[in-house]
């Protein structure tokens, strides 16, 4: 897109078609509302297709939007590890589609989507119903890549869990965690890049570090890296020694980190070169790749993941399909819950923009991860993302990690703000609420 | 269509809209859909159109030159014991600032919080 | 009110290359690199090196894998197959294989010497890029032609991944084999080593404002009872740590599998490890 057509189209806009902004209420523009053209299939009930079918409806109410998610009630993995530290119950994390329903009017379909037809523009789901669409928006997350790690398959993960999706697994884990002796060691294999949320896997030690110095105190955990340097690094190590002592031991790649091969039966673990670990609980994060569907819809390319086109996440491959959050490739966005969340706003726009015959606006996409090492003690990173020379990158001088040299107030504060957090992208995404203010 | 521009707007219009990294524009003015879409990401935190109230000061509705006098404080550096707002709001030109604060201050509508 | 930057930039300048160039085992923390130190660094030689092994010859632009991922997430360390496809016999073989990311600073990523105790033209590591770019693989036959291949690798880094996150290695030039436990007569073996290294490159300065001086790994060697298996020469676009997957195809009944690493100072490390064929 060239600069000189964009000042002419802002000008244009600007001149014709301003917006009273304080009447405008939560419908942003009255110029849209009016059309009814259009049906738009989401497909993910998740951070990023509940937040693609919502605020598509808040553009412009009169869009046919149907979104397909199986489950009745979706877990959220943010906050799943304040779970297994017992900072906060299963109940407090699972959100429901009624208000997406009843007050915005969206469809909400409980099956599969089994297949997309690209060329005919459908969607065909499990109960053998076919949905036509315009618009396709997928948001199918991640899929654990069973081919990927030796030993590690379905059966496996029953006894290994990976707790990478929220719900069963989650419980399983944390159930293995309180059968646990005291003095007992828990282990937890971390992938490559790229995978879904970056400091996934050090928040969780540090949950489970909390969970073991209240109630087992003699436990020790070791963390296998197939990375040399992960997210947050420095301040997650520095807040593991203040916090739980020597508990906690990383090993990286290059100290023999990679896991190669599980034995789920013995919950052995061996390394690249040869080393054998055991674990009394033993938490494989295995390597991923994108939600079936995406792999159906023929978006994703040869790494298993989607392409898309940076101001509209449009399909690079597949004309009208979109693809937001995890299972794109968006980096140097992370995969996060916040990124699909905001990923899914600025596509829906973009549809929206689309269906209406506009060009898209100029994209920006935040995010900032919150990790809880502690009740009272957080950390962050953020960054701010824009299109630059055709790509995707973070805005220089923008963004960043909380200061290393922080004193206890900053820390608290940041735990209480990734409560608040969690509590607004709820609201946001589903409609639903946070339960709990507090972490204690 | 054929509503009438609120003064801000016109003001805003003529603010250069500078964006980062080195690939300085020349002045563009503001859309009233992309003021929003700015404005929009600031919702993952404060929920949409800024309305969840809880450990975060509140920002919908509230004036315009006290949000844009906070954002522009908070870009440069200059809130004592700011955790993640500088952070953010040095992603944005001084104009996109604006713009938000504008956005976030017609926000009226509290009914749905 | 102290901030800490991350380390993603809108373009990957030199600078950039400075910083992660070095990641290996030392705390970067606030780097600065002084114009100084830049203005002696080498020029970028881009495609020179590969023109210059070329001398004059086409080469044959299949049968050169490469392999590495499209996107990567942390532009210290990026893993990298590369495979030639030829018999690895005497009369014909792979003589050798080498390594270019065109737009780093130092274009030579590795140069790997191979024999037919090799069994196989086919080599992992793992390397730096200091930017998005096409990484070329040359291959030299027995028979003087050359081939080559070449892979797209785009850099950007994760916006959950900074600059404080570093990696610190224990014990300097400690080594990690992992070699086959037996092999049957004609089959190919495969051996995996690591050893800690930073790999300094000789760009980048301390707190202090120092220049760390280079101190790389320059040469590795595999000998089976003394003869060549592989040697390779490594330059500073090699990741930290070198890592290195290779294969041998021992005659007769096996024998003691000799590795040897060289670094700047003289330092070596030697590892053995008996290969039995049965
Ligand atoms: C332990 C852990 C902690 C995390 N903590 C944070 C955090 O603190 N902050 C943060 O921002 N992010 C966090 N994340 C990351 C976050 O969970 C993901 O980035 C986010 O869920 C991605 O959203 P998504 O829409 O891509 O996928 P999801 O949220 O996983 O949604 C995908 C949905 O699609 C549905 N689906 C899949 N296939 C189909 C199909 N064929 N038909 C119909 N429906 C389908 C699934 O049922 C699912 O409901 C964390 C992740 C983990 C594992």
């Amino acid at each position: 897109m060239d600069s000189i057509k964009m000042n002419r189209r802002k000008l244009l806009k600007l001149l014709g078609a301003g917006g009273a902004l304080a009447a405008a209420g939560p419908l942003a523009s009255p110029a849209f509302a009016a059309r009814t053209a259009g049906r738009v299939v989401g497909v993910g009930g998740g951070f990023g297709g509940a937040t693609a079918a919502k605020y598509l409806k808040r553009l412009q109410p009169g869009l046919d939007v149907t979104l397909v998610e199986p489950a009745r009630e979706f877990y959220t993995c943010p906050f799943s590890n304040l779970y297994l530290g017992g900072m906060r119950q299963m109940e407090q994390i699972v959100h429901g589609y009624d208000t997406l329903k009843n007050r915005y009017g969206i469809k909400v379909v409980h099956q599969y989507a089994e297949d997309v037809d690209g060329e005919a523009h459908t969607v065909r789901l499990a109960n053998g119903e076919t949905l036509p669409y315009d618009k396709l928006v997928l948001s199918p997350g991640i899929d654990i890549d069973f081919e990927g790690l030796e030993g590690y398959d379905e059966a496996a993960a029953e006894k290994l869990p990976h707790a990478w999706k929220a719900g069963d697994q989650t419980r399983l884990l944390r159930s293995q965690l309180e059968a646990m002796d005291d003095g007992g060691t828990f282990i937890l294999s971390a992938p490559d890049n790229p995978f879904r949320c970056p400091p996934g896997p050090y928040e969780r030690v540090s949950q489970i570090a909390h969970y073991f110095s209240q109630h087992k105190p003699r436990s020790k955990i070791l963390l296998l890296d197939a990375k040399d340097a992960f997210s947050k690094q420095g301040l997650f190590m520095d807040g593991w020694r203040e916090v739980y002592g020597d508990m906690i031991e990383w090993v990286g790649l290059s100290d023999d980190g990679r896991v190669v091969r599980v034995d789920a039966d013995s919950r052995e673990l061996e390394s690249e070169f040869g080393e054998i670990h055991r674990g009394d609980v033993v938490n494989v994060v295995p390597p991923q790749k994108a939600g079936a569907i995406a792999h159906r819809a023929g978006v994703t390319n040869g790494s298993g993941w989607v392409p898309v086109k940076p101001h509209t996440f449009e399909s690079q491959q597949v004309d009208d399909i979109y693809v937001v959050g995890d299972a794109t490739i968006a980096a140097p966005m992370p995969k996060s819950g916040f990124c699909a969340n905001a990923q899914a706003r600025v596509t829906a726009a973009a549809i929206v923009a689309e269906l209406n015959g506009q060009d898209p606006l100029d994209p920006v996409w935040t995010n900032t991860c919150y990790s809880v090492i502690a009740p009272e003690y957080g950390i962050s990173v953020a960054g701010v993302y824009r299109v630059i020379d055709g790509e995707i990158r973070e805005v220089e001088g923008s963004g960043g990690v909380s200061p290393r040299d922080a004193d206890a107030a900053f820390r608290r504060r940041e735990a209480e703000y990734a409560v608040q957090w969690y509590n607004a992208i709820v609201q946001d995404t589903w409609e639903t609420r946070g339960l709990q203010k507090t972490l204690t | 269509m054929t509503r009438i521009m609120p003064r801000h707007v016109i003001g805003l219009s003529a603010a250069a809209l500078l964006l980062f990294g080195g690939q300085a524009m020349a002045e563009e003015p503001i859309s009233y859909e992309q003021a929003s879409l700015l404005a929009s990401t600031c919702f993952a935190c404060h929920g949409t159109d800024g309305r969840k109230e809880g450990n975060f000061a509140p920002i919908a509705g509230r004036p315009y030159e006290s949000l844009n006098a906070q954002l522009i404080a908070f870009r440069n550096d200059q809130v004592p014991g700011t955790t993640v707002m500088n952070r953010l709001a040095a992603g944005y030109s001084e104009a996109e600032l604006e713009a938000i604060a504008l956005y976030l201050s017609g926000i009226t509508d509290r009914r749905r919080d | 009110m102290s901030r800490t930057r991350s380390l993603v930039t809108t373009s990957w300048s030199r600078r950039d290359f400075l910083r992660i160039s070095g990641a290996g085992a030392v705390t970067l923390g606030m780097m600065m690199v002084s114009p100084s130190l830049l203005a002696r660094s080498r020029p970028w030689a881009r495609h020179d090196a590969i023109m210059e092994l070329l001398d004059g010859a086409e080469p044959d632009t299949s049968g050169v894998t490469l392999e590495l991922p499209s996107v990567s997430e942390d532009g210290s360390n990026i893993s990298l197959t590369v495979r030639v496809d030829s018999a690895q016999e005497n009369g014909e073989y792979v003589k050798s294989i080498h390594l270019f990311a065109p737009d780093n600073p130092n274009p030579e990523i590795a140069v790997f010497h191979l024999t037919p105790l090799s069994g196989q033209a086919q080599i992992a590591t793992r390397i730096r890029l200091n930017e998005s770019q096409r990484v070329f693989a040359v291959a030299k036959l027995s028979d003087g032609s050359f081939r080559i291949g070449s892979q797209d690798a785009r850099v950007t880094v994760s916006g959950c991944l900074t600059d404080d996150a570093t990696y610190d290695s224990s014990g300097l030039m400690q080594a990690r084999v992992r070699t086959p436990r037996s092999l049957r007569p004609g089959e190919v073996g495969e051996v995996l080593t690591i050893i800690n290294h930073p790999m300094e490159t000789g760009f980048r300065e301390d707190a202090d404002g120092n220049t760390i001086p280079r101190r790389i790994i320059h040469s590795f060697v595999a000998e089976l009872d003394g003869e060549t298996v592989l040697r390779a020469d490594f330059h500073p676009s090699l990741a930290a740590n070198p890592y290195l997957r290779f294969h041998v195809k021992p005659n007769g009944s096996g024998g003691t599998l000799a590795l040897e690493w060289t670094d700047d100072e003289g330092e070596t490390t030697r590892e053995e490890a008996e290969l039995s064929v049965s």
